[in-house]
């Protein structure tokens, strides 16, 4: 089945390649407008720390570590997924979804990775280069367990954006416009981004770490990187990644019974 | 008079059109104040026992997230300039073309009532978590309020002509998608929506009090937080003649470029 997927994968990915070299500059647009995005994200910490030398015990290079991280989840999971889940609500709503239930893949496969946009990926370097430049100030090695263990819940973190994307269009299915639910996303994504994890403490924490686990996003990576993190938060991020993947799975299947299609 | 008559029933019928979908609109009012939660979790931890940064008390700061979230709702919204822009692009612009309104008053219209609208609706949620989060909360000037009836619509009819300023340029280079989402995002910064604008160097700043953008959400927070460095009335005249420019532009950029159009039925 992996090799199955992959070969879908691999086909989908040469046919927007080549369909988004025809449209050059919509090619750099979403390059330009996350650079931008980047950008904002710098100025508005360089902003707070030349008031403040500290954040929720974190310095400067632990938040460049942080922003790198989340810079490049951003652009990772913008290039492969975010613009087909982003699509789910208006597919249900006009009964496009349709052709995908009739194809012999996982309808939540193929509607998530039809759309993929390489504009974003370029976005990689800077944020990889901030992370480098926050181990250097901190005296940190990159040694090969470090680069792993970071790899390893930098894809975790990768697929529990996915769930949570999902999750937030599947009220498509019930709603017939549910809006108000891609502007929480974009809040809580801004300050998944923005407000490193450390700071939340007791019910916020169980919120922003559990239900709604936009606080582990980049924080997790980062405070591996930065040797601060515990054996229990490796299994809270497994708990929650199964969690959530289960959950999005159940959602998802209980959506479809509910959908409507074009044609009925 | 005839226009004014004319932009007031695109305002009703937007309205209508909104509350269609009711649910989702209060949704989004509720869910709004998320902002300020989160604002208050990471303002708590920047102060962590400091009685100010940037000048700003900590309930200063929370109180400043409040307004701008509320501010930032109504003066940001781009959903008709987006929409102008998309039917440019897909060539069902043409209809407006045949009607007897002008385009530029039609999509104001549609922006004023989408303003209105959200004005209620988000104001009614901000009143709610300003009741959650009264205890964490700065007193207001109050008597600046009066400044605000006049100071907050100038500043949005402003906002909505820039947005359809931006728009508007969809006729002659078609796509402009990338454009309005990197305008959304600077808009944001250069409001004040993230972070007030007094953290910044002080020459961005002096550069940033020429334009609209630090009247619409930065200032008449300011205003009320009583730590306003202008007087309301330049910001005013400001404001009015950034409107009076941006209304020209528009006007004067559709009719240039109206001819580059080629949509459904030209």
């Amino acid at each position: 089945m992996i090799t199955r997927y992959g070969l879908i994968l691999w086909r989908l990915l040469r046919c927007r390649v080549s369909r988004q070299m025809i449209y050059r500059v919509s090619f750099w647009t979403a390059f330009w407008v996350d650079l931008t995005y980047f950008a904002i994200q710098l100025l508005t910490f360089g902003a707070i720390f030349t008031q403040v030398s500290s954040i929720g015990g974190w310095t400067l290079p632990h938040m460049a570590i942080f922003m790198g991280t989340a810079t490049m989840l951003d652009a990772i999971y913008m290039s492969t997924y975010f613009f087909g889940v982003l699509a789910i609500p208006e597919k249900v709503r006009t009964g496009a979804l349709d052709i995908y239930l009739t194809k012999p893949a996982n309808a939540l496969f193929m509607v998530s990775v039809e759309s993929m946009d390489f504009g974003s990926i370029l976005l990689t370097v800077p944020g990889l280069l901030m992370v480098l430049w926050g181990l250097r100030q901190l005296h940190l090695e990159l040694t090969l367990a470090r680069v792993l263990g970071y790899l390893l819940l930098f894809a975790m973190m990768f697929l529990l954006m996915y769930c949570l994307m999902v999750l937030l269009r599947c009220p498509a299915f019930w709603l017939v416009r549910a809006n108000a639910f891609n502007d929480l996303e974009s809040t809580l994504v801004e300050f998944a981004f923005r407000v490193p994890g450390v700071v939340y403490q007791g019910v916020w924490k169980v919120l922003l770490y559990v239900l709604l686990p936009y606080g582990l996003m980049a924080t997790l990576p980062t405070q591996f990187l930065t040797g601060g993190m515990s054996p229990a938060a490796w299994l809270l991020a497994a708990i929650v990644l199964a969690g959530f993947w289960g959950l999005m799975n159940l959602i998802w299947k209980m959506g479809l019974r509910r959908y409507g299609s074009a044609s009925s | 008079m005839k226009t004014l008559i004319k932009i007031s029933r695109v305002i009703r019928i937007t309205w209508s059109s909104m509350w269609a979908y009711r649910m989702d609109t209060w949704l989004g009012a509720f869910l709004a104040g998320f902002r300020i939660l989160l604002a208050f979790l990471l303002w708590g931890a920047v102060y962590n026992g400091r009685s100010e940064v940037g000048g700003y008390s900590l309930p200063m700061m929370i109180t400043y997230a409040l307004l701008s979230a509320l501010f930032s709702r109504l003066q940001h919204q781009d959903g008709a300039a987006w929409q102008l822009a998309s039917e440019v692009q897909q060539g069902v612009f043409s209809k407006y073309l045949t009607h007897p309104f002008s385009v530029n008053g039609y999509f104001l219209g549609v922006g004023l009532g989408r303003w209105t609208n959200l004005l209620l609706v988000n104001g009614a949620g901000m009143a709610v978590w300003s009741l959650a989060f009264s205890r964490w909360l700065a007193p207001l000037a109050w008597p600046q309020v009066l400044w605000l009836v006049l100071l907050l619509p100038l500043g949005g009819l402003t906002m909505l002509l820039f947005n359809q300023s931006v728009a508007l340029l969809s006729l002659k280079f078609q796509d402009v998608t990338g454009l309005m989402v990197l305008k959304g995002s600077l808009i944001e910064f250069f409001s004040g929506s993230l972070i007030p604008l007094q953290l910044l160097p002080a020459p961005v700043v002096a550069g940033l009090r020429f334009t609209p953008f630090y009247y619409v959400v930065f200032y008449p927070a300011n205003l009320l937080l009583g730590k306003a460095a202008e007087p309301p009335w330049l910001a005013l005249i400001l404001l009015l003649g950034w409107c009076a420019a941006l209304f020209l532009f528009c006007e004067a950029w559709f009719r240039v470029s109206r001819r580059f159009y080629e949509g459904v039925g030209i």
